[in-house]
């Protein structure tokens, strides 16, 4: 942690609530920005006629981006594969830069890929706030969000996660609000470690019976009165069963058991990634607390060869 | 946001009859009580044949029942404007005079000696659908809205009462028993289900014969049944039905028909014999027309029962064809009907 002084040397600008930290250093104007992740969707499915989700997001800083800018009219990026990243700073530059702006983009990202956590968002996402911070510019929620889905044709609510959405994440609109989510913690791991993921642009929307549909409702439903009651454990039951209905468009390998480990160790329940192979046991947290069998869930896990790779808490 | 929650005040009486309410009758028994549990399926039935283009504006219903779906959709036809013709027999007559009083053409059908009377119906039913071809057949029996249109319910019971791990239903359609498993198994998949029959009624593999416990079995196999929902069946007579549901009443209050009895009667001592597990116990409809009948000490003597006989403890047994007069029950392990008439485990 930086202290006071220190941050006045730099120039820290800290965000306002639910916007991750970033900062400029004069006088070459680099700009540094960070966004989260999300851990899969507590429900992914169609509502009320449309395809939403909600999911937990997390602003832990999973994913670093710099900016240097400069006059060649172009964006570079490091590494070279982080195509969407530079799209996005394109994109920033276009809308807000003087013209003949470019500049040198750095994208550091923490997350697996092609998992389900949100990587490719996270990484989009850092890299618009920084490419904006270094023209002069702070972006809000809705322009981060429209950002992301010019450049990747559909956004997660990174922008404000302490708070349960119903997001229709393919036009990047805000269907509810059901206000704070419950302090919670999860546990991650990816059920296809070393396999490299899925590629989610191949994978094509899901064409529910009319008793999917029903059971969407419900559990949206139940989702509603979870989040007003504070109730983790009606949460990990509706995220458990959201990831029930999508098992049979992407199932995850020994979803089942998986459930039955988290039972074992009283795990609210498992939230999956609908598009994606991580996972994660959802435990309650009561002031400021973990509340379940950790330690018992990770010598199973170390038992099972599946080692967490993440643990984020609300 | 919920696009499902009903809140008062209702704008129609078919929603308000539609939701049922929840009641502990024991630390881990709760009973899901319908006034008239029928309304579900049918509003289920009705919404998705106006959406398929099925039943248009001052539109025909044609359908056969047993009285409460009749009635349900004699409501429901007053409510959006159409026309309703119910096909019925002579057993309710309360249900023939409400139906008609809300604008219902009701049709009693009698046969020569009184068996087969649901052949009967259904033969006039299609009768009727032969000279009007934009009349709609609701069809309880068979249409798959039955059962879908129970999710309302299940997220009621959920939201309320937890999720259970035992649900008993008395099995009349089969689509309370299967509707509420399809959606609360989604949350449990270990849900355990017990279906409640009665003697005289085929659908677990006894044979035909008369009912006094009507609302409940079928003299013919029925289309929407899906035997691999049960985990265990009982078969519950009618006279013991009808005790538990004077003493359901007598005890606390609850004023239900007597498939609610029956259902009532396994839920309760499954509850009491396994503390530990969450039991919902399905209650269909309340007790207003059957006070001539199971409430009335004179008409029980003449059906030579007696009130306050205690009920005998269930009899398992491990085929249909030991099934004798008393309550007995079979383990059922989800499988189907042929499977469990020769006595197959499940899958084999």
């Amino acid at each position: 942690m930086i202290d006071k002084n220190r941050r006045k040397q730099l120039g820290w600008i800290v965000g306002s609530e639910g916007a991750p930290p970033f900062y400029t250093v004069s006088p070459a104007g680099v700009a540094i920005a960070s966004s989260g992740c999300h851990v899969g969707e507590v429900l992914q499915g169609v509502v009320a006629g449309e395809r939403c989700l909600a999911s937990f997001t997390f602003d832990a800083p999973r994913t670093i981006a710099m900016f240097e800018p400069n006059d060649s009219g172009i964006v570079s990026v490091h590494p070279g594969s982080k195509r969407k990243s530079a799209r996005a700073a394109e994109e920033v530059l276009a809308r807000f830069g003087p013209p003949g702006r470019g500049g040198r983009l750095g994208v550091f990202g923490s997350l697996h890929e092609g998992i389900g956590l949100g990587s490719s968002s996270s990484e989009i996402d850092a890299s618009s706030i920084a490419t904006a911070s270094a023209v002069g510019v702070t972006l809000d929620a809705q322009q981060r969000a429209e950002i992301m889905l010019t450049v990747d044709g559909a956004t997660d609510p990174l922008m404000l996660p302490d708070h349960a959405l119903l997001y229709a994440h393919r036009r990047a609109a805000t269907i509810h609000d059901y206000g704070r989510w419950p302090s919670l913690e999860v546990i991650v791991v990816d059920t296809a470690a070393g396999t490299g993921g899925v590629d989610t642009a191949t994978f094509s929307l899901p064409d529910y019976t009319e008793s999917e549909l029903r059971a969407f409702g419900m559990l949206e439903s139940l989702l509603g009165h979870a989040i007003a009651d504070g109730d983790v454990e009606l949460l990990g039951t509706v995220a458990t069963s959201s990831a029930r209905i999508n098992q049979r468009f992407l199932p995850k390998p020994r979803f089942e058991e998986l459930v039955d480990i988290g039972k074992d160790h009283s795990a609210a329940g498992l939230v999956a990634a609908h598009t994606g192979t991580a996972v994660g046991w959802i435990f309650p947290r009561i002031h400021g607390r973990t509340v379940g069998d950790v330690a018992g869930l990770l010598s199973r896990l170390e038992a099972l060869d599946l080692p967490p790779i993440d643990r984020l808490c609300k | 946001m919920s696009t499902t929650t009903m809140t008062q005040p209702y704008a129609t009486v078919s929603e308000a009859l539609a939701q049922p309410t929840l009641h502990r009758l024991e630390p881990n028994l709760i009973a899901v009580v319908w006034r008239l549990m029928k309304m579900a399926p049918a509003r289920a039935i009705l919404d998705h044949a106006e959406k398929q283009g099925l039943l248009q504006p001052g539109g025909h219903i044609v359908e056969t029942s047993s009285g409460n779906f009749g009635y349900a959709l004699a409501i429901l036809a007053r409510e959006r404007g159409y026309r309703l013709t119910v096909v019925t027999d002579k057993g309710i007559k309360s249900n023939q005079q409400r139906a008609e009083a809300l604008g219902s053409n009701v049709e009693v059908i009698e046969t020569a000696d009184g068996t087969n009377i649901q052949g009967a119906r259904l033969a006039r039913v299609r009768e009727l659908l032969a000279t009007d071809p934009h009349c709609f057949w609701p069809s309880q029996y068979a249409n798959e809205q039955n059962p879908l249109g129970y999710d309302e319910a299940a997220r009621h019971i959920v939201a309320h009462g937890g999720v259970p791990d035992v649900l008993v239903a008395p099995v009349g359609t089969g689509g309370s028993s299967r509707g509420l498993a399809q959606y609360l198994r989604l949350l449990n998949p270990s849900l355990r289900v017990v279906g409640v029959d009665t003697h005289g009624s085929v659908t677990f593999g006894l044979p035909d014969g008369p009912r006094l416990l009507t609302g409940l079995g079928s003299s013919s196999p029925i289309e929407i049944v899906d035997h691999t929902v049960y985990d265990e069946v009982h078969w519950v007579p009618a006279s013991a039905a009808f005790r538990n549901t004077r003493n359901l009443f007598a005890t606390t209050g609850l004023f239900q028909g007597p498939t609610s009895g029956a259902a009532h009667l396994v839920a309760r001592r499954t509850a009491q014999a396994h503390r530990r597990l969450r039991v919902v116990t399905v209650c269909p409809d309340d007790a207003v027309r059957y006070q001539d009948t199971v409430f009335d000490d004179r008409w029980l003597a003449d059906q030579g029962i007696d009130p306050h006989e205690p009920v005998a403890a269930p009899i398992e047994v491990r085929a249909p064809g030991n099934v004798e007069d008393g309550w007995s029950f079979i383990n059922w392990e989800r499988r189907t009907l042929r499977d469990v008439q020769v006595q197959q485990p499940r899958g084999g």
